[in-house]
């Protein structure tokens, strides 16, 4: 039998964990959990969500199915959930996945409140992507009611949802670098010292975030279990907490991020590429993928999709990963218009990928540490990522086999536009070892090629490869 | 009962003004309250929980 594996980011709650088994995904509950279960199971609105895709399909399994755990939690129930095929966390989603990520959150929330139940928690980390689709994934959050509370996760959901929103609605600041830098979230406090002036006049910032800082300031010595008291006693009550999370949704649904244009955005227009250039590119990617069967793919510079949408008729599921918030967020509503949910995009600098992040660095995984994919794309990528961020061309193949996929990648030659548009920014002969001739001679070092195409510009070349062990 | 999570007070309350007008008399009360419970005999103290032991 093989090893029970503890999720390390399933430690807090003790109610409910969750550990893999044999590839499958498995919940423990205590006998407070199973309790809060059984009136979940029972809501009309639980087996309504999962087929809406909004709650991870979840079915009862024999407690027999979970070894106990070596922790010693007393788990007398066991669940089963369908597998996310690939997790990415909340500083690796746009503007507009965030967004319609909390919503999905707020209403299982406003649902739950009808059926007698309530959220332990408000963590945007409780919420993946199956493609386009936010999931929400911690069944454990559900918890019944406790009449006269309000929402104990509201703060959190401040924290990981509602402030980020609101940095980059109102104040046009990117916020994943500051999920990035604390898996908790932005504090009430520090965001209030940012809105300031006409700021505290845009929605949601007086109360949620002025307030909410003065208030967290003043009463930070009480103890939330008297607070609850006395608020119950002042005649708070689960209508009032079904009032406060419909004032949340209708923020965060009304919020948007006024950007109309980046560096990239146009890349489309504005890069030298034909369509006859892109039409091969289409045809050696799906040529080198096709019949392959392919589980994972990685686009790496992804853009806005053009090749994932090519790989994806080739494989079951493709990440494409991209440092440009603002094309990846426009990828991400098309998908989403479309309900895909086979292609999921991903923010990420390829020059400084996510790194492991919480406790012992375990919580989240680093992004190239979550699975390996079984091939990978790496389309006009590489003179960025050796021109702009100085990476040798030996290290960046290195890191392209380390990756174990097939791999399909371009070398941009450096007479091409693009190439020299960089190289102008740089001085003269400092990239002398950025050749053509160099890089194939380290890529046939690591990788057997079974295919290369020469664009008819003569300055681009795609290769098809296999890693050789 | 509490939850796992530290749900912190001013947290708590400041949710009774996002919920609305119903929520605001809740605040102005629960701040009423706090302003009369010396006041009050400690039955009624007792009952909002400010004399728990810890």
């Amino acid at each position: 039998m093989s090893d029970l594996e503890l999720e390390p980011a399933s430690f807090r709650d003790p109610a409910s964990t969750v550990a893999y088994l044999d590839g499958r995904v498995l919940r423990g509950l205590t006998k407070d959990g199973a309790a809060d279960f059984d009136t979940l199971a029972a809501a009309p609105f639980f087996a309504k969500a999962m087929d809406e895709g909004k709650l991870v399909r979840t079915t009862q399994v024999p407690v027999e199915d979970l070894p106990q755990s070596v922790r010693g939690d007393a788990w007398v129930r066991a669940l089963e959930h369908e597998r996310i095929p690939f997790v990415t966390y909340p500083y690796e989603w746009t503007f507009s996945m965030l967004r319609d990520a909390a919503l999905v959150h707020l209403d299982l929330l406003l649902a739950a409140l009808d059926a007698d139940l309530t959220m332990k928690d408000g963590y945007a980390y409780n919420l993946a992507f199956t493609g386009a689709r936010p999931v929400f994934i911690d069944v454990g959050s559900f918890e019944r009611v406790r009449p006269g509370e309000p929402w104990a996760g509201y703060r959190q959901f401040c924290q990981t949802m509602l402030y980020p929103l609101l940095l980059q609605a109102h104040k046009d600041v990117r916020f994943q670098p500051w999920l990035r830098g604390a898996v908790q979230g932005i504090q009430p406090q520090d965001l209030a010292k940012l809105f300031t002036g006409t700021d505290k006049m845009k929605p949601g910032v007086l109360k949620h975030v002025s307030l909410h800082g003065a208030m967290d300031q003043r009463y930070s010595k009480s103890r939330a279990q008297d607070t609850q008291k006395e608020l119950k006693a002042a005649g708070f009550s689960t209508e009032l907490q079904k009032a406060t999370v419909t004032a949340i949704r209708k923020l965060v649904a009304k919020l948007e991020w006024g950007r109309s244009a980046s560096e990239w955005n146009d890349y489309q227009k504005t890069s030298t590429y034909t369509d006859a250039d892109r039409e091969i590119k289409k045809a050696f990617v799906a040529k080198a993928l096709q019949g392959k069967g392919a589980r994972l793919v990685f686009d790496l510079g992804g853009n806005d999709g053009t090749y994932s949408r090519v790989a994806a008729d080739h494989a079951d599921y493709v990440v494409c990963a991209d440092g440009d918030d603002l094309v990846l967020d426009g990828l991400y509503r098309s998908l989403r218009k479309e309900g895909n949910t086979q292609i999921l995009p991903a923010y990420l600098d390829l020059g400084d990928p996510s790194p492991g992040l919480g406790w012992r660095g375990r919580e989240r995984a680093a992004f190239f540490d979550r699975a390996r994919p079984d091939a990978v794309l790496a389309l006009a990528l590489l003179h960025h990522l050796a021109i702009t961020g100085n990476v040798p061309l030996a290290e960046l193949v290195d890191w392209l086999h380390a990756l174990g996929g097939r791999l399909v990648v371009e070398f941009v030659d450096p007479t091409d536009p693009m190439a020299d548009r960089l190289l102008a920014n740089k001085p003269p002969g400092m990239h002398g070892d950025y050749r053509r001739e160099v890089f194939e001679r380290l890529l046939e070092a690591r990788f057997d090629i079974a295919d290369r195409e020469e664009f008819p510009s003569g300055t681009r070349t795609l290769y098809h490869a296999t890693p050789r062990r | 009962m509490l939850a796992y999570l530290d749900a912190a007070s001013g947290s708590l309350i400041v949710q009774a003004i996002v919920a609305g007008a119903a929520g605001a008399a809740v605040f102005f009360k629960l701040g009423w309250r706090r302003i009369t419970s010396p006041f009050r005999r400690r039955t009624a103290a007792a009952e909002v929980g400010e004399h728990d032991e810890p």
